[in-house]
């Protein structure tokens, strides 16, 4: 092996051989690492949006909202939704309710149990909410009520004014 | 030979041809790049897709549970004063699954009132049945005036609304004209529809299956062992269960002779569908809820001598034992029967 290095060392042909392949292997090396790190990184990337997508999804999947009692007062135009969150999932937020397919946003949810003023309803918590439905619902009929939570789940009921 | 001459031949032309070096570079690179996506990318997007699977499976499996939950309210609303009702009755559960009510929300349609008494925590098993009355029974502050139409339901943890039974609440109707027809006729009614009887050629032994539904209802052979079957429920006004024991029976008293002519029937046990005549028995009737009583007896003694077969004589059913603390007795004396040898 000796003398062939030797002569590989003299021979001007062979080591320009040798330094063009280094540099070219470094160069490919530089590029791979970059375009693996570019790869690994967008694959997070896309690994998140992907795990944030299931998560919404699984989330919706798991709320759960039953109406326990609606009650029209046709004296003062007021409406309370008694609701039960009997899904699996807390932090479930009424964003906003339709009565008679007209919307209301500003929902202010309280415990059934004690009356506190809470943001969302955790799982088998009862809770309610009242609003003035504008226009007035006419006394004697059957009204469709809707809520739409922030996770874009929705609940559909009817109830007599 | 050949081989070893190929490798080096091949190992030669890549030293000299700097191209053929870096390729295999790039290609471990392009593997590595290959590798890095197929098992983050591909193994994370089936790891998810398996959470959604679940949660999925999960959620139906819950939504199918909730559709088989079958808890049946055989429940009364009642006055108790002009700020407070009282669910008397019983829950039961006719699914196949555990159940667990929550709360229980009243409402007066004429006042216009409602409210609610959480939470409860009433664990219902399979098959199980609780009985609410008298101290368990479940009271809910709610603004009311006598003869209102008051009403109930039940919410459970699944989330299923239970409303009264519709066909114990067209049985029982309003309980606040229950409660004024008991004070007038006694806490216990008697089902008409249910009255039948069996008959035996003789005394049954303990433990002897009862026969087949006799086809005449109300008419009585004098020469058999005849086994009355009645259902009564309890109506009292307030609330309480009743119990009754081995002083109660069926009477009867003709007047188609010229001596007086009597009979009776005792309350006896019947458990399993088998008949235990000489065997001691309490029944317990329990607010609103049907139950069936068994009084055996014969007037084979009786035939020709003080009872004249073919008349219509009345039954009594005589009552006794104790509601609440105290002691109670009724007559339900509304049944006749045909008397035949």
């Amino acid at each position: 092996m000796q003398p062939r290095f030797l002569k590989l060392l003299k021979s001007r042909r062979a080591v320009s051989a040798v330094i063009s392949n280094l540099i070219l292997i470094a160069a490919v090396i530089v590029v791979g690492f970059a375009v693996l790190a570019w790869a690994q990184s967008q694959s997070s990337n896309y690994n998140n949006q992907y795990s944030s997508v299931i998560s919404s999804d699984t989330n919706q999947l798991r709320e759960r909202m039953v109406f326990e009692y609606i009650y029209y007062d046709n004296a003062h135009n007021n409406l309370t939704v008694y609701l039960m969150n009997f899904g699996t999932i807390d932090n479930v937020n009424v964003t906003t309710v339709y009565v008679n397919n007209t919307p209301n946003s500003t929902i202010a949810l309280r415990l059934l149990s004690s009356g506190a003023s809470i943001s969302s309803l955790n799982a088998t918590q009862e809770g309610y909410f009242s609003i003035s439905p504008s226009p007035s619902l006419v006394p004697g009929t059957n009204c469709p009520i809707k809520i739409i939570t922030a996770r874009g789940s929705s609940f559909v009921g009817t109830f007599a004014t | 030979m050949l081989a070893p001459l190929r490798l080096r031949k091949t190992r030669r032309s890549l030293i000299s041809d700097s191209r053929g070096f870096s390729s295999i570079v790039g290609a471990v690179f392009a593997v590595l790049v290959m590798f890095s996506l197929i098992s983050t990318v591909f193994v994370w997007s089936l790891s998810q897709n398996t959470l959604y699977n679940n949660t999925v499976t999960q959620t139906r499996q819950a939504d199918l549970d909730r559709s088989n939950e079958k808890i049946v309210a055989n429940v009364t609303v009642s006055r108790v004063d002009g700020n407070k009702v009282a669910v008397n009755g019983t829950l039961e559960n006719d699914g196949s699954l555990s159940a667990q009510i929550v709360t229980l929300w009243a409402a007066d349609a004429n006042q216009k009132t409602y409210n609610f008494t959480s939470p409860l925590n009433i664990t219902l098993k399979p098959g199980n049945v609780t009985t609410l009355s008298g101290s368990t029974a479940i009271n809910v502050t709610l603004a009311n005036v006598p003869e209102d139409s008051l009403s109930c339901w039940f919410i459970s943890e699944r989330g299923n609304t239970i409303s009264k039974n519709p066909y114990f609440a067209a049985n029982t109707g309003n309980s606040v004209i229950h409660a004024n027809v008991t004070q007038g006729i006694g806490s216990v009614a008697m089902d008409f529809s249910a009255f039948w009887h069996y008959d035996f050629p003789s005394s049954p032994a303990q433990g002897t299956p009862l026969p087949s539904q006799s086809p005449a209802n109300y008419t009585v052979s004098a020469s058999k062992y005849t086994v009355f079957h009645v259902v009564l429920t309890d109506f009292d006004p307030l609330g309480q269960n009743i119990t009754l024991n081995g002083n109660s029976s069926i009477y009867i008293l003709g007047p188609h002779s010229s001596t007086v002519m009597w009979g009776t029937w005792k309350l006896v046990n019947v458990t399993g569908g088998k008949i235990y005549p000489s065997s001691g028995v309490l029944y317990n009737l329990y607010m609103g809820v049907p139950t069936v009583l068994y009084f055996s007896g014969d007037l084979t003694d009786l035939t020709g001598k003080q009872i004249d077969p073919n008349h219509v004589y009345p039954l009594n059913i005589l009552l006794f034992g104790t509601k609440g603390n105290d002691d109670y007795g009724q007559n339900i004396p509304f049944v006749s029967v045909y008397l035949v040898n």
